[in-house]
């Protein structure tokens, strides 16, 4: 099958060619045809607003926290409201924001990166995306109504179980967070077919962009974490309205067992969103410094190494229970460990910058922001590792700071390297430059600046999570200037959403490869077609658009335009094996989500909503499961067409 | 550089089945993920037992074994019957194949039907104390999955009986035997821990 290379198609032929594949591409117009959407790229910018969303919301209550400890005695917030804050300021950031954000960049990225059409199961994209929406959303309007959950982001049993906190915010954040958990279970199973099953042809796994590896990884993370989250979570629920006894230590039950199955969640879970971040710092630098990133087969091995041994260090958080010596040596030992993946990967970054051609964007401002943020944290991790030295600081702000240095450095930062770099692939337009700069140095000084004093306050002892302190005890002026960097970091956020309005008003136009990258999305237009690609690429190099292999002969599958199609090639090293016909605009998955939240609110309201919900759900997936073409084979297969 | 090889579209099949298949896939991380949960599950049963003085606890006996021990036998026909009938579809014998899966429904309806009578007798309920919370957790977990297990087949019964499958077009009935088998397996650990280590130790 060596026939001549395509002749140039006539000029008519191609643009009958491209209105087809707009209209097998497209979805209905309206609002409903809105909601039928199962494209990638619909359901991955959906995941970026709504997380943004959530960010704005979670950040409001930063402030608010921030304002009530700016001086001592402070009667701005009583303690019940404060309870609250943090603890929604913590489930919106974990759960809402960071975990899901991710999720949008890799569903977004991950098929424009391998050279796909769309992901490998659209309709379950969709479902991911509605179950987050209504969990996200329910939760929020129990808030807005006074229902809010006290009891801090990981929720420790007997406080949280019914007899400590009887009111029904503890419902809410049990059942919401059981319920969704199956957006990122299903997230991660789209991520993790799509990357094994559909890279275009030529892009063996070394050739992966690395931040295809990072979220592959992370996909795998999701898979093994988030059923104990699940677990746990469930447990608390079932604790509090169906009165099992799990935590109860009168009947038996273990409140550690939830510190044990909710870190075993909770360790990895740092590591899942912060993996994707470090692909895409990966990305950043590389494009940046104009030259392969060095160390790719390194920084893939530490991503692997960082995903097995974040499944060892749960206990860490635990070292104030009273554990036996030797389990607490060996998780000492272990979350030591994990610093040398972490280190590679930060030399490997230094070297790429170290020998590159750099050219200053805010991307890559943001990204070295993020990593010499993210070193510091790492340094006061490796303090926490140890025994001794937590025990004495343990729930102090000492703490706090060091989480929000590893979350702003492995996490926030990263992900606004990202942004930049990626907004005028999404839109189409380019962000303002200067504004982006002024933008990064108020969110870097401003986190420095709030988070930096919060180390000596936890030196001096002050705890976290209580709403106020006493005078006197000189940790005014230090929370004082903590209070004003965080409403520095607010101008700083305020700045970007300026940025990205005016430019989706009156940017400028971007072109497809704004930055000279390296990885495919940037082979298409900017904002990419609705097929992505009308020609699947070929790979022959881990640069794709920068160099190719010579000796490789470049193969081009044919797909048709009047259907959705996108090509299936082999795991190990994307030979073309056959094509995949995607379904189109759907609204099932959105009454199957519905018909889910059904069953976790009838654990909240009334249980005979849970086998309503269930049969409602099981009525939707039939309806999904029943094949909607029986003659989809167009290969001249015998006996086909015969049946109907 | 050398000429763009083409790969017309009849060489690219669109029914796929097995490893192939992205669907496949799926499937078979699908059942990683509810691994996760059981092994999270049967963690829990031991970290609550290493921390109770007694096992059962409070004077509870030890659960009968009869009823479970016939419903593991249910199980094990079961997911013998429907591998028999997928090995029918090898030979494009689509007969074989709906008396396969029917008669491994008939066999997990009649495991449901025991869990329920297993179900509802008894000393103690899932709120007597930690012990009857974990105990019953798994079990109607497992029963959940039964009843996925069931309503999963009946809808690939269905399209076997109107034709749908064949050598090729099988990968329905593949992910259908996935979890089927899953269900099965995952049995075992549920009944050892359940019902035969409060008797060894």
């Amino acid at each position: 099958m060596s026939g001549p290379a395509d002749p140039t198609m006539p000029d008519a032929a191609e643009r009958a060619e491209l209105a087809e594949l707009d209209r097998t591409w497209g979805s209905p117009p309206g609002f409903v045809g809105w909601l039928s959407q199962v494209n990638h790229r619909a359901i991955g910018k959906r995941y970026l607003a709504t997380g943004l969303v959530f960010f704005l919301l979670a950040g409001i209550d930063a402030l608010r926290i921030r304002l009530q400890l700016a001086m001592p005695e402070n009667a701005l917030l009583g303690p019940e409201p404060y309870n609250a804050a943090f603890t929604m300021h913590g489930t919106t950031m974990m759960f809402l924001f960071a975990v899901p954000i991710m999720e949008g960049v890799g569903i977004y990225l991950v098929p424009l990166m391998i050279g796909a059409r769309d992901m490998a199961l659209p309709r379950l994209n969709a479902l991911g995306y509605w179950v987050y929406f209504i969990a996200g959303t329910s939760l929020y309007i129990a808030y807005f109504f006074g229902l809010a959950p006290t009891g801090g982001w990981f929720s420790y049993p007997p406080l949280t179980r019914a007899e400590y906190s009887p009111d029904k915010g503890l419902d809410f954040w049990a059942t919401m967070i059981t319920f969704i958990e199956i957006a990122a279970l299903v997230a991660a199973i789209e991520l993790i077919v799509t990357i094994f099953k559909q890279r275009a042809p030529g892009m063996s796994l070394n050739r992966m962009p690395l931040l295809v590896w990072s979220v592959l990884v992370m996909a795998f993370m999701i898979v093994f974490a988030m059923p104990p989250l699940m677990v746990a979570s469930g447990m608390l629920a079932l604790d509090r309205t169906f009165s099992t006894q799990f935590f109860n230590p009168l009947l038996g039950g273990e409140a550690l067992l939830w510190q044990h199955v909710f870190w075993f969640f909770g360790h990895p879970d740092v590591y899942i969103i912060m993996l994707p971040a470090f692909g895409i710092l990966s990305m950043v630098i590389a494009s940046s410094a104009r030259r392969p990133i060095f160390g790719y087969t390194a920084i893939v091995l530490s991503f692997v190494a960082i995903g097995f041994l974040s499944f060892g260090l749960w206990v860490h958080h635990m070292f104030a229970t009273g554990l036996p010596l030797l389990g607490m040596s060996f998780f000492t030992a272990a979350s030591m460990m994990i610093t040398i993946p972490s280190g590679i990967q930060v030399f490997c970054w230094i070297a790429t910058i170290w020998n590159g051609r750099v050219r200053i964007t805010t991307s890559f401002l943001f990204a070295v922001g993020a990593i010499i943020t993210f070193v510091l944290g790492g340094v006061t991790g490796v303090m926490l590792a140890s025994v001794p030295f937590d025990l004495q600081v343990h729930d102090t702000f000492f703490v706090v700071a060091h989480f929000h240095y590893v979350l702003f450095g492995g996490v926030v930062f990263p992900l606004f390297a990202g942004f930049y770099h990626w907004f005028p692939k999404v839109t189409g337009r380019m962000l303002d430059e200067t504004v982006g700069r002024w933008n990064f140095a108020l969110m870097f000084i401003g986190f420095h600046v709030t988070f930096f004093p919060q180390h000596q306050l936890g030196f001096l002892g002050m705890p976290r999570r209580v709403f106020t302190y006493l005078d006197g005890l000189g940790w005014g002026e230090l929370n004082l200037i903590s209070t004003i960097g965080a409403f520095v970091i607010g101008v700083g956020v305020l700045l970007f959403l300026a940025n990205a309005i005016s430019a989706l008003l009156a940017g400028r136009r971007a072109e497809g490869d704004p930055w000279g990258a390296d990885s495919l999305e940037w082979a298409t237009s900017s904002p990419p077609p609705l097929y992505n690609f009308q020609r699947i690429p070929n790979v022959s190099s881990q640069n794709p658009l920068w160099r190719s292999d010579p000796d490789e002969t470049p193969v081009e599958v044919e797909l048709r335009s009047d259907r959705r199609e996108t090509p299936v090639t082999a795991l190990l090293d994307a030979r073309p094996q056959g094509r995949l016909v995607l379904p189109g605009p759907t609204l099932v998955p959105l009454f199957t989500a519905f018909s889910i939240a059904f069953v976790f609110l009838g654990l909240i309201a009334n249980p005979w909503l849970v086998p309503v919900g269930a049969l409602l759900t099981f009525g939707c997936i039939a309806a999904w499961a029943w094949p909607r073409d029986w003659n989809v084979d167009d290969t001249g297969r015998p006996g086909e067409g015969a049946r109907s | 550089m050398n000429e763009v090889r083409r790969i017309p579209r009849q060489e690219l099949p669109v029914i796929l089945s097995g490893s192939r298949s992205p669907i496949w896939w799926g499937m078979v991380i699908l059942v990683i993920i509810e691994s996760t949960v059981f092994a999270t599950l049967i963690s829990s049963y031991f970290y609550i037992r290493v921390n109770s003085p007694a096992w059962p606890p409070g004077g509870l006996p030890n659960p009968d074994l009869l009823l479970p021990i016939i419903n593991t036998i249910v199980l094990f026909c079961s997911s013998m019957a429907v591998l028999w009938g997928m090995a029918g579809l090898k030979k494009n014998d689509l007969r074989r194949l709906k008396i396969g899966i029917g008669a491994g429904i008939a066999l997990e309806i009649i495991f449901f039907i025991i869990k329920i009578m297993m179900g509802t007798g008894g000393p103690f309920d899932w709120s007597t104390n930690a012990y009857g919370s974990i105990f019953f957790t798994i079990n109607w977990l497992h029963t959940g999955h039964v009843l996925v297990a069931i309503l999963m087949a009946s809808v690939a019964e269905m399209l076997a009986f109107r034709g749908y499958f064949d050598r090729e077009r099988k990968l329905g009935v593949q992910v259908v035997n996935i979890y089927w088998q899953f269900v099965a397996v995952v049995w075992i650990p549920v009944f050892i821990v359940l019902f035969l280590t409060p008797r060894w130790y």
